[in-house]
């Protein structure tokens, strides 16, 4: 992966097509565009497009479907537009591109930065990305802390939810559970960052009148150590009232199931990587058509300044 | 962020570890239902294709019951999964937990392939072997008193005479000839599931005399047969048909006369394996056994019968069983379904209970 700065050519007509894009009055956030191999470009896909994903057997397993389809020619490497929106959008071009559709590319991913942008959901989340790698981070001590075994196996439950998040329904968790912690209106990432743990009140224990009483046969210390744990775990269950049946299960299951740091971790990995889809899904025509909108009045003014050639082969196909 | 190499090499890892780990328990599968293409013995990589692995998936509601959607799952994709093993790693695992014994080689084995490894090491050489020269560097350092933590002295001093490198060493191996005549009978209907069942047994049949004399050394000949017997490819094998008359007698004539014509006995091995319904005439069955006595058996390492999908009129097994059941060169195995290919090869190539 390279920035499209080190490609001139590129990167002249990255100016080109984000002049343009301001002089139709396009507001944009910032796009950064990268180039990638067309492996690279697969791996992208199978980690929902954040260039890091935690270790896990089912990406590999595609990966390694997908590398004997390209290797074999059963699959092309071909794919067009990639970007994830955010403030900065972070956008990829296939290096194996020409340059007509690298500036199609680049132009419809003006389109799908504003649509995002305006939001009409209200669901955006502007470091996505950078948040994504955080919580990849995060994921992959949580590995280290469960297991190998345990963590393929709670990575597994937690993906055979992932089909059950449905955040813009309107039995999403904030309208249907009630709590009375400080968790209240509904904001899916940000504010997660810096939740600060609360902090446990000091109790005074009297070391000596403790073992005397509660005598000696306690087990051994890793096995009290883990009552402890999922003692308190137990306790630092957030409360909350069921209003109406949840639909979005995983950010209920996220919030409220009793977890370890690692487990939870593995969960917010899930359901941020996975909640915005629904956004995509919900908008799907009116984002390709208002991407595809201001790509046709980009790509035609380029043409017109000859900024690229090859105006006939894009009408062929587009 | 763009000096990031985005690659799944990782998860990739992971999921071999994951294959090889559970290998074991995927052989039966692997035989039975996957396909085994090989490419070549140096490329020395199989693609393995099984029946795909999936995630649990979360299925809600009662099973069965009409309102229970349940969301198909990650990874739900239906299809096969494929994965490369080392062909060497793969045959061996395969041989060991089929118990199958390493085949005789006879004959002279004169002709000699050579390689080289690396096996020994000395003061001189080319490659230097860093693991072996670091501990003696070590152990000298902290001999001489150059390494000792305990007084914050942490250096390690590689002098020449610590150096140790890789010596090549000529390896002989003695190469040994074999030739394996597969004889087909075109007169039943070879096709659909008959066909790939065959197929699959062939194949391994191939891979497993590859694996024990090397891939250039075994000639692989393919015969089929309806009234008459002919040589064919390997590929118009599976393709040929015709209905009508049969006589196997013919077929095991032919291979046994092209066994003595065509090669040197004492220092070939032989194998020849059988592919049919079975249905034969009584007298074609009992001048196969005489072929089977009186050629085949004193001058071939393995003489296999299948029946493929045997029906009730199949004798030739049975004609056979009455006069080799115990026999350790002749063996027969029945395939009446795919799930059955891991006991036929076990027939086959298995060892013997007297």
């Amino acid at each position: 992966m390279r920035s499209i700065h080190t490609d001139r050519e590129l990167s002249e007509l990255e100016a080109r097509v984000l002049h343009h894009a301001g002089r139709f009055g396009r507001q944009i956030p910032e796009i950064r565009f990268f180039i990638l191999e067309r492996l690279e470009f697969a791996s992208l896909l199978e980690k929902d497009v954040y260039p890091t994903s935690p270790i896990n057997i089912w990406e590999g397993k595609r990966m390694v479907h997908k590398k004997h389809a390209i290797e074999s020619g059963l699959e092309s490497a071909l794919f067009y537009e990639v970007v994830q929106t955010g403030d900065p959008s972070y956008a990829y071009l296939n290096d194996s591109n020409n340059a007509v559709s690298q500036a199609s590319v680049m132009a419809h991913v003006v389109g799908h930065c504003e649509f995002s942008e305006k939001n009409v959901l209200r669901d955006a989340n502007a470091n996505r990305t950078e948040y994504v790698m955080y919580l990849v981070k995060k994921v992959d001590r949580a590995r280290q802390q469960m297991g190998e075994k345990d963590y393929l196996e709670y990575w597994n439950a937690a993906e055979s939810v992932t089909t059950l998040i449905s955040p813009n329904s309107q039995y999403n968790l904030a309208r249907s559970t009630e709590t009375e912690s400080s968790f209240k209106s509904y904001e899916p990432t940000t504010g997660e960052m810096d939740r600060v743990e609360k902090q446990a009140p000091i109790v005074p224990v009297f070391q000596t009148l403790t073992t005397l009483l509660s005598g000696t046969s306690e087990g051994t210390s890793f096995e009290s150590e883990l009552r402890k744990k999922r003692h308190d775990e137990t306790m630092n269950r957030k409360g909350y009232i069921l209003k109406a049946p949840c639909q979005d299960v995983l950010d209920f299951v996220r919030h409220y199931a009793p977890t370890s740091r690692a487990e939870h971790a593995i969960l917010d990995y899930k359901y941020v990587t996975k909640a915005p889809q629904d956004f995509v899904m919900r908008t799907q025509i009116m984002n390709e058509g208002w991407a595809m909108y201001w790509e046709k009045k980009i790509m035609l003014a380029l043409f017109e300044e000859r900024a690229v050639n090859g105006i006939i082969d894009y009408a062929r196909v587009f | 962020m763009s000096d990031v190499k985005i690659s799944s090499d990782e998860s990739e890892g992971v999921f071999n570890e994951f294959i090889q780990d559970r290998l074991e328990d995927f052989l039966d599968d692997i035989i039975n239902k996957g396909d085994l293409d090989r490419f070549d013995d140096r490329g020395s990589d199989i693609i393995i294709e099984m029946d795909d692995i999936i995630p649990p998936t979360f299925v809600y509601g009662d099973e069965g019951g009409g309102g229970g959607g349940g969301g198909e799952g990650p990874g739900g994709e239906k299809g096969k999964l494929r994965f490369r093993i080392p062909f060497q790693a793969f045959m061996e695992l395969l041989g060991q937990k089929l118990k199958l014994p390493n085949l005789i080689k006879e004959g002279d084995g004169r002709i000699k392939e050579f390689s080289y490894s690396f096996k020994t090491f000395g003061q001189v050489g080319v490659i230097l072997d860093k693991r072996r020269t670091f501990k003696r560097a070590l152990r000298s350092s902290i001999g001489i008193g150059a390494y000792d933590p305990s007084r914050g002295l942490r250096d390690v001093l590689i002098r020449r005479r610590d150096r140790r490198f890789k010596v090549p060493q000529r390896e002989e191996k003695p190469r040994y000839r074999a030739v394996c005549f597969y004889m087909g009978d075109i007169s039943y209907s070879t096709y659909g599931e008959r066909l790939e069942m065959e197929k699959r047994l062939v194949n391994f049949i191939h891979q497993w005399l590859d694996f024990n004399y090397g891939a250039g050394n075994v000639e692989h000949r393919f015969f089929v047969h309806d009234v008459e017997a002919h040589e064919v490819s390997s590929s118009d094998f599976y393709k040929v048909s015709n209905a009508g008359g049969t006589r196997a007698s013919i077929v095991f004539d032919l291979v046994s006369q092209i066994a003595f014509n065509e090669y040197e006995t004492a220092s070939t091995n032989f194998y020849g394996f059988y592919f049919g319904d079975g249905e034969v005439f009584e007298d074609d069955a009992k001048s196969i056994v005489e072929i089977l006595q009186g050629q085949m058996k004193p001058t071939f390492n393995r003489v296999g019968i299948v029946e493929v999908k045997p029906s009730q009129f199949s004798y030739l097994n049975r004609e056979i069983k009455r006069e080799f059941e115990k026999d350790d060169i002749v063996r027969m195995g029945t395939l009446r379904q795919r799930t059955e290919t891991v006991e036929v090869i076990k027939n086959l190539f298995g060892v013997r209970r007297a």
